[in-house]
């Protein structure tokens, strides 16, 4: 069971997921396995839970089963077996075509200066980018660096980041960004 | 007498351009390099001596068929003179002090004469050359050999045929009476001065404390040699010696640029800043922001990644009308910001930074066309992107 590479001929899904409010007695008990992939290990976890359970119960027992994930944000960006979806953490495993068995990559892939990193939001910014490169992002208001991107979005293939800026990512989305001041 | 004059006249212009040794000589033609047979079944190269009729400092239809000869006199392939075009044999000075002393003169009349100048050089250069090309089919007057320069408009020390060919003339003189400057001469700012120093800019002032060491030479233009690195020349001068070949007005200034003397900028009209360190970058940029000189600051980013090399190459324009993108492109870091930084410049990085730089600069004087009107142009080696920016004014 490898991790699967997540880069490569994926679309950006804008499917929209309802989320039903189901009452806690009315819960079905059946437990379903998935596998789900996180920027800390190469193996992905197994993990057990309810087959209604909803996108933050499954990353919360992710990270009770060890795994090392940030605070959710209201939007999780998940690849569900290879197919990108921009989930609320409130909606359901069931109603979002989560199955058991199946693989669950936490975040996205996009390639920082020819590497790839793992992205779990929908934007990214300027200072994200520097410091998915660097490590760090000095605030010096003289330290300016050349961020740029291409194979982004459809309406925005490519372009620049600068300060304060954000642009949407998408699988595979190529970033670069150096200082730009030898001459 | 100038290569004015053989721009003005088609003729002159065509025979220059087709590679004839055309010279102007105060009121003559001369043609060097003219290929004939002598007596002895030689060939050897003489010159044809014209005089000009002229009219409104341009050639009007020659008022004589007659053509005047430096050089024994021209005879077929077997060594017989060429009698049809037999005029005189009188040694004949023709202006003592532009030194034009002619052997020969021939006479060879069509029935109508010569309508311009061409035909009537290129009619005898047929009779007298087609005698050497039978011996040797690789002898041509077509020498294409360079031809000094003696405009005293031109900065150039031998003509700009190249815009001449051409027919780019008009456009090129887009570029003439400009005041450049280049700050810091390392790999692109060497380059800049390499594509700057063949256009007619009127000045290209060079500012560079530093010397031109070992390491420079492997991202300069051209070839140093041991014996040069050896006298650790300034960058400026090592520059100024190459590039004064071709041209004048090239100012070497081996001293620092920076908060103290940015002054020396104002009056300029267009500057290249291809500096690393941010402090005097910062002095120059507001300077020349204040003043609404306009500038491009160039520059490179280049990392390892796993055994191989990637990296931005950028160039950021700034002009009096725009100058809002300054903040977000310009770096100022200091030195000591980067000293964990590698810094890495492969030659052709260095040379397509400059190219990018002075396209751009062509364009804001017109000499390009610019539907894009970018300020900011980066290239992406690892995606071979070009990424265009700040396209508002």
């Amino acid at each position: 069971m490898g991790s699967r590479s997540p880069v490569g001929g994926l679309t950006n899904s804008k499917t929209e997921f309802v989320t039903k409010q189901t009452p806690p007695q009315c819960r079905s008990m059946k437990t379903i396995d998935i596998n789900v992939h996180t920027s800390d290990r190469a193996e992905p976890w197994l993990v057990k839970v309810a087959e209604d359970a909803t996108i933050e119960e499954l990353m919360n027992a992710t990270r009770a089963a060890g795994a090392v994930i940030g605070e959710l944000e209201e939007e999780v960006l998940l690849l569900v077996e290879n197919e990108e979806k921009l989930l609320k953490r409130g909606h359901k495993l069931s109603d979002c075509g989560i199955k058991h068995g199946q693989h669950v990559h936490h975040g996205i892939v996009i390639i920082v200066n020819t590497r790839e990193k793992k992205w779990h939001k929908k934007d990214i910014s300027y200072e994200q980018v520097i410091v998915l490169a660097f490590g760090s992002y000095s605030p010096d208001p003289n330290i300016v660096y050349t961020v740029k991107f291409s194979k982004g979005l459809e309406h925005n293939r490519q372009g620049s980041l600068v300060k304060g800026r954000s642009v949407k990512v998408k699988c595979g989305m190529i970033f670069d960004v150096t200082q730009t001041n030898k001459s | 007498m100038s290569h004015k004059l053989i721009n003005r006249s088609p003729d002159l212009k065509k025979l220059r351009d087709d590679g004839y040794g055309v010279e102007m000589r105060g009121a003559y033609l001369l043609v060097h390099g003219v290929p004939y047979v002598n007596a002895s079944k030689e060939i050897k190269r003489g010159t044809l001596v014209s005089s000009l009729t002229l009219s409104s400092e341009r050639t009007a239809r020659p008022d004589t068929h007659v053509i005047y000869f430096m050089g024994e006199y021209p005879c077929n392939c077997d060594g017989t003179p060429i009698s049809a075009i037999q005029h005189g044999s009188v040694n004949q000075v023709l202006d003592a002090n532009l030194g034009i002393t002619v052997n020969h003169s021939f006479s060879n009349k069509p029935q109508n004469g010569f309508n311009d100048y061409y035909e009537k050089v290129t009619s005898y250069i047929g009779v007298i050359s087609s005698q050497a090309a039978a011996i040797d089919g690789s002898v041509t007057a077509r020498t294409f050999k360079v031809i000094e320069s003696k405009d005293a408009d031109s900065v150039f020390k031998y003509l700009d045929t190249n815009s001449s060919r051409a027919e780019i003339n008009m456009i090129s003189a887009k570029l003439e009476n400009h005041k450049i400057v280049i700050i810091g001469l390392g790999g692109t700012g060497s380059y800049v001065l390499d594509f700057l120093a063949k256009t007619p800019v009127k000045e290209i002032h060079l500012f560079d404390q530093d010397l031109f060491l070992q390491h420079n030479a492997f991202r300069s233009p051209g070839a140093a040699s041991l014996e040069q690195l050896e006298t650790q020349p300034k960058k400026v001068d090592y520059l100024h010696g190459i590039y004064s070949n071709m041209r004048i007005n090239i100012i070497p200034h081996a001293y620092h640029l920076g908060a103290k003397n940015a002054d020396e900028l104002l009056g300029m009209n267009f500057v290249f800043i291809c500096i690393d360190d941010g402090e005097s970058k910062k002095a120059i940029v507001q300077k020349l922001v204040a003043a609404g000189i306009s500038f491009c600051d160039v520059g490179m980013g280049v990392e390892i990644k796993d055994g191989a090399l990637t990296g931005i190459v950028r160039a950021t324009t700034v002009t009096a009308a725009k100058s809002d993108h300054v903040a977000n492109k310009i770096s100022f870091a200091t030195t000591a910001d980067n000293i964990y930084s590698q810094n890495i410049q492969i030659a052709e990085l260095n040379a397509l930074n400059a190219a990018l730089a002075m396209i751009k600069w062509k364009k804001v004087i017109g000499f390009y066309h610019d539907l894009g009107k970018e300020h900011d142009t980066a290239y992406l080696i690892n995606s071979n992107n070009i990424i265009n920016d700040d396209t508002n004014s």
